[in-house]
């Protein structure tokens, strides 16, 4: 078929699109319109009553196809007609001192509603990409640079992903470039002899490790433009046809290429393909409440259901590692943009509004690390929330040339999401505005509540479950978002204010937290905590004292108690439990065999890391297995497709009824073995996959609130720990000095 | 005084054997009105009775102009002389409650009496327990209440010296004790049950011939006793429909001037006198050409331009209309009345005349005759005392006739706030009508110390007054829904209870801290409200004549008086003086015809049954002609709301399921009959044939003469206050009224759509919700589609959505 029979061919039916889209404006017209009608009580009652049970006996029908959007439809229409309401026929105010709390109480809602349309736009459809294999053509493959980006991270974090990036098998040539903030010419030259010797014997370390592992070094002048800069500096002493981004902890697996590049060959105008940032260890929030592995992780809700939504839309949003990008794309907009400190959602921005394309490989590549401690989560939200706000207001999606309408809704919505520290805080003010000061910033009565209200925020926690049932459990989000919120808000203003301040400040990664202690930001948790516990008394008074008020003050006391579990279960994650290994161990299943001396002993691995392994075998004769006893682990090597045989040494044995459990440690004699360490923890992205598609157990609304009640109780524990030993030091310092002598006090310290 | 049913003993203060010669005369119309139930009534008869209305009644007694005896007799229950009908109960140690009567300074009383029927508490005790009665603060009779004869009917002479000319106070004093002990003053057990309506107030006297100014028309034309409370509007022989206009006008002028109490009329040609010796006699006279000799008995209006009137009217006074003309003077032949010219040179200037009477408060000329130069009405005009308010306004306790005022002592207080909502306000459900109260109250008051606040009587708030050290409040705030209040006419009553802290025999009480003050800086506030309501209602129409006025506007209105008689004439402007008192005004721009109207407008009728044409009845709700099956209302039927069904049953009620269920609310009795209700006066309300969501109300009976006598009956309180539905049948009996929801609601207002929608979604909830699922699954399924179109298009059919 020739170009114009194709275009005439097309014609009517971009005609009949056109029609219906006019049709579907029209009943989107009408549903709005249905939605904003005011009615008695009476009646909303029976709407709301009707589409809810539509909510619940449906919800398993619509999973899939056109049910799923007829309840998706219900579930905007909720919250339409909710947001409607509230707009209408409850901002009625009559003291001054309510106004300003009820307005914004107003507006957290209707940027909660916002987002969850946006959330359902983005969501309606999300993709899975099925595999598209390389040429076999070696020649007519593109070139590809690994870009390893650093800057303080840790020498042997960089040694695993040089290594991991070195196994990446890939018909083409390759080339491994490690970008080094961190030994800049600047830092060399510093003014602070401390930074400048640290600098040059970092660079110098790194340096021979390129060396070693025969990659390359690239580093500049100065640290302009932080990563961006890096990377762009980079770009001009490089030729690869694509770029794959790494960032220094993303340790790449063996087929990260296979599965990526082939779609760069389907589509010339594809500039990005990004894939999930697969974490191996807890971040600080599962780490400290113990639920790693028992609950999805938090970041899979972006990457198991927004990516893959995005991506329907031409979104994919380019998350600054563990993706390939075609170098002339990235020449068209002279590299790596630099306005706002999130240089990758940025740069996926304005090449989305050239025209180019994105999408998004739902395979987890390469296995990353999340952050370890409370402030270095805290300090890598903020970049990203900053860097979101500072692209809404420099380079608003809305209104950016060249992007189609669906990209602008969904960039729209990735932006947007970061302004949720106003709306979290005002959550958790509002109820104690009431309880507190009696201040009507609600102005609906009991009834209204439970109409309108009730259902809406039923039917918001049901879109979440609906959306993101197999990747977050009910209020984790809430519990993420609180954390944040309260450090988050003073940046987010002061980025509103001043949208080009913010500086990119680095994500601590690869730490060692070597015992217990309280987050250093807990003390304005404590400010709250005391607020909401004055409110809850308050709430009880008001109970007693104003039985008119008994059903508001429950209303408003459940959601304050709600606020009140958040705050126990934050308490819970501000109290560190201790993380001595940097190396995380990942979950393994695999048979191996342990030689020790002459005898093969069959065990199976349980875990791995690039340190060690943990293996069980049933094996309860041998009394060589022992700490100490040195020996060779033989196992096979799917990554590197061959067996590896590693030397151990058996660290430590636990005996069981039916076998031992024996703690090995790698003992690494050579470049070849920890390169096969490396290819045999990390270069399998088989295994991440298996253990991404792992479905932990499904919580429901109720589970949910009794999960954050267990953790607020188990968790904080610790807090009030650490508080009651801090005012007892705090009222017998004083005491002691009076009374007791000083050995007894100097004892006593 | 004299006992009927009592064996008590009274202290009598003063017996005249007048009373029992006035007993005797009062006896006798009583039998004349048995024997006139059962034959017709002619306009004569009712004439000479004095036209009995409600139960109120006034006779001429003893009347013989020849002889000069002139004595007659008004008796009037006392229920008359209070705002609503009901008991009085007289509750607690110490109670009283004050009435007030007018008296027309056109009879000279001679005798009064009370005819008092009570019911007291059988706990009380005889020696301390004792009813008062004051006439003008002055106490006229004493009597026991006793434990052993609890119901009293009794007969207490007033001292008619004592009743002046204008208001007169009544006040019934009650001290009420159970021991002789200290006792709890508040026990539920004291109390008294005045009946209003059995207890009646007798006053006889002599008429006095009147010479009046028309500056005086407000003290001879109005509800006091003693004026006549029936007219007589003569027209000029040749009469067409713009006289029955100008005859409604001053029927409606009339009614205004009567207040609560509805005046009654009968319509006439002016007859020229015969010219006989005697009449040769009065040439001279102001009604030189008018046949007087039937119109004595009640005051006369005669209308009609200087010409139509020329053979009735002196020369003197014809030269004296030069313009709209008004002009009072007694009735020659009989100067106890009076005749009013209402007149003019032209038809403009007659309609000028009498639309200037409908100026109650107009002060007019000190003379017996006045020229009417110009009458500048606005288009929205108020004629009179009822204070409409608009929705989405706030209005000062002040401006609505509630001044600042301390109420203090023990008991019981009040204030009354009156007002006029929209007859066809709709708002949203939350819509709240706040009231901002400014108010203080004494200090140590007992702490059940309260302020109620009612709405139409039903409780509504109440506000604790319990700081022990008084307190003053600015702005307190009770909100109470819009839909709580009333179309039309709104009271709310605050009640101040002000208890004192200390009580007993033994104990000396301090009243003096017992005060409350509600300041006329208080505010109401009213939220938005449009205007639409569901039709046809006659109760909406008794209470605020809806339709005929919308939103405080006067519609395009036709009369139509099918029947040209003078019966249906007279009861049209019964109907129309009824019209002006409940609107606070007359229908100025009303178009009266003896036909139907041909164009969009609302529509009244007054006509007997055989006038009424197919098309008109083909709309009502019920059929007259007897061949018809229609509901015949064999009981009083509650028009119920239906009964709330389960969630799921209520659904196939949708699909015409559930068809076994009988109706939630018996309501029909259908009768086949083929003679039409001959013994009933029928009003009803529909949806007008003639024009898009117009209104007919129709008044009909079997004739003319029947059709005034049901006029003059239902135009009384009693019956009027009980229209509604959309059918209603009566008699002459006040108790004897039934009403029916028949026809079809249609809704009328100038709602938005938004507004109407919501109305009609908040009746039938289903079909929204149906309608949501609908387009939510039609929404869906586009949306289907063109997410796959374009999925197909960008990705084609190697990737997959989603599982």
């Amino acid at each position: 078929m020739s170009q114009s029979e194709a275009t005439l061919s097309e014609k009517p039916e971009k005609k009949g699109a056109t029609g219906l889209t006019i049709v579907w404006l029209f009943f989107v017209i009408c549903l709005i319109v249905a939605a904003s009608l005011v009615v008695d009580v009476s009646a909303q009652f029976w709407l709301a009553g009707s589409l809810i049970a539509f909510l619940v006996l449906a919800r398993k029908k619509c999973e899939h196809g056109y049910l799923r959007l007829v309840y998706l439809g219900v579930i905007s229409f909720l919250s339409i007609r909710y947001i409607s309401w509230r707009t209408f026929d409850t901002l009625g105010w009559e003291n001054p001192l309510d106004f300003i709390p009820m307005i914004l109480l107003y507006l957290a809602e209707l940027y909660a509603v916002v987002l969850g349309l946006l959330g359902i736009f983005v969501c309606i459809e999300p993709i899975n990409r099925p595999e598209t294999p390389i040429s076999s053509d070696p020649e007519k493959l593109p070139t590809v640079d690994i870009f390893i980006t650093t800057y303080n991270e840790p020498y042997e974090m960089i040694e695993v992903t040089l290594q991991a990036a070195k196994q990446v098998r890939y018909p083409q040539h390759v080339s491994i470039y490690l970008l080094d903030d961190g030994g800049t010419q600047d830092k060399l030259d510093s003014k602070d002899p401390e930074v400048a010797i640290t600098a040059r014997i970092r660079s110098m370390s790194m340096r021979k490790l390129c060396q070693r592992l025969k990659v390359n070094y690239l580093t500049r002048e100065n640290n302009n433009d932080h990563k961006a800069g890096n990377i762009n500096a980079a770009l001009t002493r490089t030729s690869g046809d694509l770029v794959v981004i790494l960032d220094s902890d993303h340790v790449p697996a063996v087929d990260f290429l296979e599965k990526t590049v082939g779609h760069f060959e389907r589509d010339p105008k594809l500039f990005l393909v990004q894939t999930p940032h697969f974490f191996i260890n807890p971040d600080p929030i599962e780490k400290n409440l113990e639920i790693f592995t028992r609950m999805p992780s938090e970041n899979e809700v972006f990457y198991r259901m927004m990516q893959k939504g995005l991506d329907y839309w031409n979104g994919s949003l380019f998350a600054g590692s563990a993706a390939v990008l075609r170098r002339s794309c990235l020449d068209e907009i002279n590299g790596f943009s630099t306005t706002s400190v999130t240089e990758d959602a940025e740069t996926a921005l304005d090449l989305h509004s050239k025209g180019f394309n994105s999408l998004y490989v739902s395979h987890p590549l390469i296995s990353g690390l999340a952050t370890e401690s409370f402030s270095a989560f805290i300090t890598q939200r903020l970049r990203w929330g900053t860097g979101m706000v500072q692209i809404m207001l420099l380079k608003n999606p809305l209104f950016h040339p060249g992007l189609t309408l669906s990209q602008r809704v969904c960039y729209l919505s990735n932006c947007l999401y970061w302004f949720f520290p106003f709306a979290r805080v005002i959550f958790f003010v509002a109820p104690m505005m009431y309880l507190l000061f009696g201040l009507h910033i609600y102005n609906a009565n009991t009834t209204e509540i439970l109409a309108y209200t009730l259902p809406h925020y039923w039917a918001s926690l049901q879109l979440s479950s609906f959306l993101f049932q197999r990747v977050r459990w009910p209020f984790v989000s809430l519990l993420y978002e609180t954390l944040q919120s309260i450090f988050s808000l003073q940046g987010l203003i002061k980025t509103i204010s001043n949208p080009r301040a913010p500086k990119f400040v680095v994500t601590p990664k690869g730490m060692h937290l070597d015992e217990d202690f309280v987050s250093p930001l807990a003390t304005p948790f404590y400010y709250f905590f005391v607020l909401q516990i004055l409110a809850f008394a308050f709430g009880v008074y008001r109970y007693i004292n104003y039985p008119e008020e008994q059903t508001l003050v429950l209303l408003v006391g459940f959601w304050h108690v709600i606020n009140l579990l958040l705050m126990l279960a934050s308490f819970g994650v501000l109290a560190e439990l201790r993380q001595r290994r940097a190396m995380p161990r990942i979950a393994a299943s695999e048979s191996a065999i342990l030689k020790v001396h002459k005898s093969r002993i069959p065990c199976s691995v349980e875990n791995l890391s690039t340190g060690g392994a943990s293996i069980f075998t049933n094996n309860l004769i041998n009394r060589m297995l022992i700490p100490g006893t040195n020996g060779i682990l033989e196992i096979e090597n799917k990554a590197l497709n061959k067996i590896s045989e590693l030397i151990v040494e058996i660290k430590s044995v636990k005996r069981e009824q039916d076998g031992r459990h024996l703690g090995l440690e790698f003992v690494s004699t050579n470049a070849t073995q920890r390169a096969e360490v490396v290819g045999l923890v990390h270069g399998n992205s088989e295994r991440w996959f298996r253990y991404w598609e792992h479905q932990p157990q499904k919580v429901g609304k109720l589970e949910g609130i009794i999960l954050l009640v267990y953790w607020g109780l188990k968790h904080s524990k610790m807090h009030l720990k650490y508080l009651s030993n801090k005012i007892w030091q705090f009222i017998y310092k004083p005491f002691s000095t009076l009374i007791l002598k000083p050995d007894t006090v100097k004892e006593f310290n | 005084m004299k006992i009927i049913n009592s064996m008590i003993n009274i202290h009598v203060q003063s017996v005249s054997l007048r009373t029992v010669l006035c007993l005797f005369i009062l006896s006798l119309p009583s039998v004349a009105l048995s024997a006139e139930e059962q034959t017709p009534v002619t306009p004569d008869k009712i004439e000479k009775q004095g036209l009995p209305t409600d139960k109120a009644s006034f006779s001429d007694t003893l009347e013989d102009k020849e002889s000069g005896v002139n004595i007659k007799s008004f008796n009037y229950p006392l229920m008359d002389f209070m705002p609503n009908p009901e008991p009085i109960v007289l509750r607690k140690a110490n109670d009283q409650h004050a009435l007030y009567f007018p008296v027309s300074n056109r009879i000279d009383v001679t005798y009064a009496e009370l005819r008092l029927k009570f019911t007291n508490s059988i706990s009380l005790l005889q020696d301390r327990s004792q009813l008062r009665i004051k006439l003008n603060e002055i106490t006229v009779a004493q009597l026991p209440l006793r434990a052993d004869q609890p119901q009293v009917d009794v007969v207490i002479e007033l001292p008619a010296e004592l009743i002046t000319s204008g208001f007169n106070n009544l006040t019934i004093w009650v001290a009420q004790h159970y021991t002789l002990e200290c006792e709890d003053p508040a026990a539920p057990e004291l109390w008294t049950e005045i009946d209003t309506f059995n207890s009646e107030l007798t006053l006889t006297g002599q008429l006095q011939p009147i010479d009046v100014m028309l500056s005086q028309l407000d003290q001879v034309m109005g509800p006091a006793i003693g004026n006549p409370q029936s007219y007589r509007i003569l027209m000029p022989e040749q009469y067409n429909e713009d006289h029955i206009a100008t005859g409604a006008l001053i029927a409606e002028s009339i009614g205004l001037r009567h207040f609560y109490r509805s005046p009654l009329f009968m319509s006439a040609t002016a007859k020229k006198a015969p010219f006989t010796t005697e009449t040769d006699a009065v040439m001279m006279n102001e009604f030189s050409g008018l046949d007087q000799e039937t119109l004595s008995g009640s005051d006369n209006v005669l209308f009609g331009t200087r010409d139509e009137l020329k053979p009735y009217l002196s020369s003197e006074i014809l030269n004296e209309i030069k313009d709209a003309y008004l002009g009072i003077f007694p009735l020659p032949s009989d100067p106890r009345y009076f005749v009013m010219i209402v007149s003019g040179t032209t038809k403009e200037e007659l309609k000028r005349a009498a639309t200037a009477l409908n100026f109650t408060n107009f002060p007019y000329a000190d003379a017996k005759t006045s020229l009417i130069k110009a009458t500048d009405i606005p288009a929205n005009s108020r004629f009179g005392r009822k204070r409409f308010i608009k929705t989405d306004r706030l209005y000062t306790l002040e401006e609505l006739g509630v001044e600042t005022s301390t109420v203090q002592g023990a008991g019981f207080h009040e204030y009354e706030l009156v007002f006029d909502l929209p007859a066809d306000f709709y708002a949203a459900e939350d819509a709240t009508v706040n009231l901002l109260l400014d108010f203080s109250y004494g200090a140590r008051m007992r702490d059940d110390s309260i302020l109620n606040i009612r709405l139409n009587d039903a409780f509504e708030r109440v506000i604790a007054l319990t700081d022990p050290e008084g307190a003053v409040f600015k702005g307190y705030d009770i909100k109470i829904p819009l839909r709580a209040f009333n179309p039309g006419r709104n009271r709310i009553r605050f009640e101040p209870s002000l208890i004192p802290s200390v009580g007993g025999e033994c104990i000396a009480i301090n009243d003096r801290n017992l005060q409350f003050t509600l300041y006329g800086t208080s505010i109401i506030k009213f939220p938005f409200a449009t205007s639409y309501a569901g039709l046809p209602d006659l109760n909406l129409f008794s209470r605020t004549v809806f339709p005929y006025r919308r939103n405080g506007q006067p519609e395009p209105v036709t009369v139509s008086v099918l029947s040209n008689d003078y019966d249906t004439i007279s009861a049209t402007w019964t109907l129309m003086a009824k019209f002006a008192q409940v609107a606070d005004g007359p229908l100025m721009d009303a178009e009266f015809r003896f036909s139907l109207p041909e164009d969009d407008r609302e529509l009244i009728i007054v006509s007997p049954f055989n006038t009424l044409d197919e098309k008109i009845m083909s709309s009502a709700p019920i059929q007259l002609d007897g061949s018809s099956n229609y509901a015949y209302p064999v009981a009083q039927q509650i028009d119920g709301e239906k009964v709330e069904k389960g969630f799921f049953v209520q659904f196939p009620d949708l699909f015409g399921g559930n068809k076994e269920e009988p109706e939630a609310v018996p309501f029909k009795a259908h009768i086949e009959q083929n003679a039409n209700p001959q013994a009933h006066g029928v009003a009803m309300a529909f949806k007008s044939p003639f024009g898009q969501d117009r209104s007919v109300t129709l008044f009909t009976a079997e004739t003319g003469q029947k059709l005034h006598r049901y006029m003059e009956a239902i135009v009384q309180p009693t019956l009027w206050s009980k229209l509604s539905g959309d059918v209603a049948l009566w008699t002459a009996d006040p108790k004897s009224i039934s009403t029916q929801m028949i026809g079809k609601k249609f809704y009328v207002g100038n709602a938005g759509l938004r507004d109407k929608t919501r109305f009609q979604i908040s009746q039938n909830p289903w079909w929204w919700i149906i309608g949501v699922f609908v387009l939510i699954f039609l929404l869906a399924w586009i949306t289907r589609v063109l997410l796959h179109r374009r999925f197909l298009n960008r990705h084609g059919r190697n990737v997959r959505i989603e599982d």
